[in-house]
């Protein structure tokens, strides 16, 4: 975010490349008109070029010049960053009785908690726009609060149900009530106990056989097969 | 006007029907002594088993074969002679309960009781136990033919043997049901077998059902609170069982105190019913 080469204060004037203007009355009007030119030399990209306006806009006692220009040192937006320049003027802009939203940011810019993408998009804004954005961040702070709360009850009721879900998942698994014939169904069974008593007939004439056969006529007895 | 002359209580209503009720009771009293036996071989309490036995084997095959199973299975001091003779009258008498255990008595590997041992013999004593119609029987069938892989024949054996409620054939069954040998793999028919046999105590039942939940095989999800529980049941059925007890312990260390405490309300909520003793066999045949 900084822009080497730009070190010092610039005039607006100076860095046009323009002879020195006459300088004007100071007033609450002409203040006005050096912020709007500053805003429309930032639109056109002519950062090094608003800059300077916007400070002349500040030492006007325009907050939002003052405002503007604490964000371009904030962000080192044509000029060299600086936090400290940044302060002061934040500081200025906040004795100047700016809009709230306005005075909020200066507020952020002291404490340098302000976001480097935030103070960006304060700068692109208009000033509509910028009282828009900052209503947007309040109700996204709201929301990520009231989120975060939401979230964390949630994550409660999951462990809860997580809890019972896996008790409930771990009880032992009871038998149908219908018994063994939920398994082999008494036709079935009828069926498998006839099928194995013909087994044991086979087996046993055959075993009878056999043995008859090895014993040249010696009897078989009964259990022996 | 009536005469002094006594009237015999007996004949009179009241007195018949005294008489019918002692006539009963003393059918009863003489039925008891088997009736006593079978009680205490059935609450596990064979010394006294074995004593009211003694006096009954050698006339009834019935009581005979529960000698002979108390011997072979060796819960009576050893007495081959006494052994030998039981197991013979009850041969004689075709008890069911006796020829399986004669059978078991003659098996290869098994034999006691100074029985030659002959596999051949052992299974004509167990076949003439099915052909009575005695479901055990048809248990003990079922695990011969799949101890020697005759997954085929045993089939049947185990499926009428699982379908009479022996908790050895469910148990069996169930095997048959989760490998899909003999019969069509079906883990959900296996799980069914498996909860039907546990239901009656079986302890191999308890440890499958272990097993299954605590290494997630077969159809049965991933779940060692249900294993641990399966556990917690299976040593109680069979607490001479170390190598359960073992596997108890190492996953208790493996889940922790609060897991623990979950399987165990879950054991607790567990509902055994008692087996069917061979005096339900009998009654059903």
């Amino acid at each position: 975010m900084q822009e080497s080469g730009i070190a010092e204060r610039p005039v607006a004037a100076q860095a046009a490349g323009a002879p020195p203007a006459r300088k004007p009355a100071p007033g609450p009007e002409l203040a006005a008109s050096i912020y709007a030119e500053g805003n429309r030399l930032l639109r056109a990209d002519e950062q090094s070029m608003a800059i300077a306006k916007f400070l002349d806009a500040a030492d006007l006692r325009h907050a939002m010049g003052a405002f503007k220009g604490a964000l371009m040192y904030f962000i080192g937006a044509g000029i060299t960053r600086n936090t400290g320049e940044a302060t002061r003027l934040a500081r200025v802009c906040l004795e100047l009785d700016p809009p709230a939203h306005v005075a909020e940011a200066c507020r952020e810019i002291v404490a340098e908690s302000l976001g480097t993408h935030n103070a960006v998009g304060f700068l692109r804004e208009d000033d509509a726009d910028m009282a828009r954005a900052v209503e947007a961040r309040k109700s996204r702070k709201k929301l990520l609060v009231g989120g975060s709360g939401v979230l964390a009850v949630l994550a409660v009721a999951a462990v809860v149900a997580g809890i019972f879900w896996n008790q409930k998942r771990s009880e032992l698994d009871v038998p149908p009530a219908a018994g063994a014939a939920a398994l082999v169904s008494p036709a079935e069974a009828e069926a498998s106990r006839k099928e194995g008593l013909a087994l044991i007939a086979g087996l046993k004439a055959a075993a009878s056989t056999a043995q008859q056969a090895a014993s040249e006529g010696s009897p078989v007895r009964k259990n022996d097969f | 006007m009536k005469t002094g002359r006594a009237t015999n209580p007996l004949t009179t209503l009241p007195g018949a029907l005294i008489s019918s009720i002692a006539i009963t009771f003393g059918a009863l009293a003489h039925a008891a002594p088997i009736d006593d036996a079978l009680a205490a071989y059935e609450s596990s309490k064979f010394d006294q088993a074995g004593d009211l036995l003694k006096a009954l084997e050698d006339k009834d095959p019935r009581a005979a074969g529960v000698t002979c199973e108390l011997l072979v299975r060796k819960l009576l001091p050893r007495d081959d002679e006494r052994g030998q003779q039981a197991c013979e009258t009850a041969v004689k008498g075709h008890d069911p309960h006796g020829l399986m255990w004669r059978s078991r008595a003659g098996e290869r590997g098994f034999a006691t009781l100074g029985f030659p041992p002959s596999d051949v013999a052992a299974l004509g004593y167990l076949a003439e136990a099915a052909e009575a119609g005695y479901p055990p029987a048809f248990a003990r069938l079922c695990e011969r033919f799949l101890r020697k892989g005759e997954a085929q024949k045993a089939a049947p054996f185990c499926k009428y043997a699982a379908a009479s409620n022996v908790p050895e054939g469910l148990y069996q069954y169930s095997m048959m049901l989760l490998e899909g040998k003999g019969v069509v793999q079906d883990f959900k028919k296996a799980m069914v077998a498996l909860t039907l046999s546990a239901q009656l105590n079986h302890a191999p039942a308890y440890a499958t059902l272990a097993e299954l939940a605590r290494n997630g095989a077969n159809g049965t999800p991933k779940d060692p609170i249900k294993a641990y529980a399966w556990l917690l049941l299976a040593t109680a059925a069979d607490p001479d069982s170390q190598e359960l007890a073992v596997a108890r312990e190492s996953l208790a260390k493996e889940i922790g105190e609060s897991r623990v405490s979950t399987a165990q309300k879950n054991a607790a909520k567990w509902q055994a019913r008692p087996a069917p003793t061979s005096r339900d066999f009998y009654a059903a045949r």
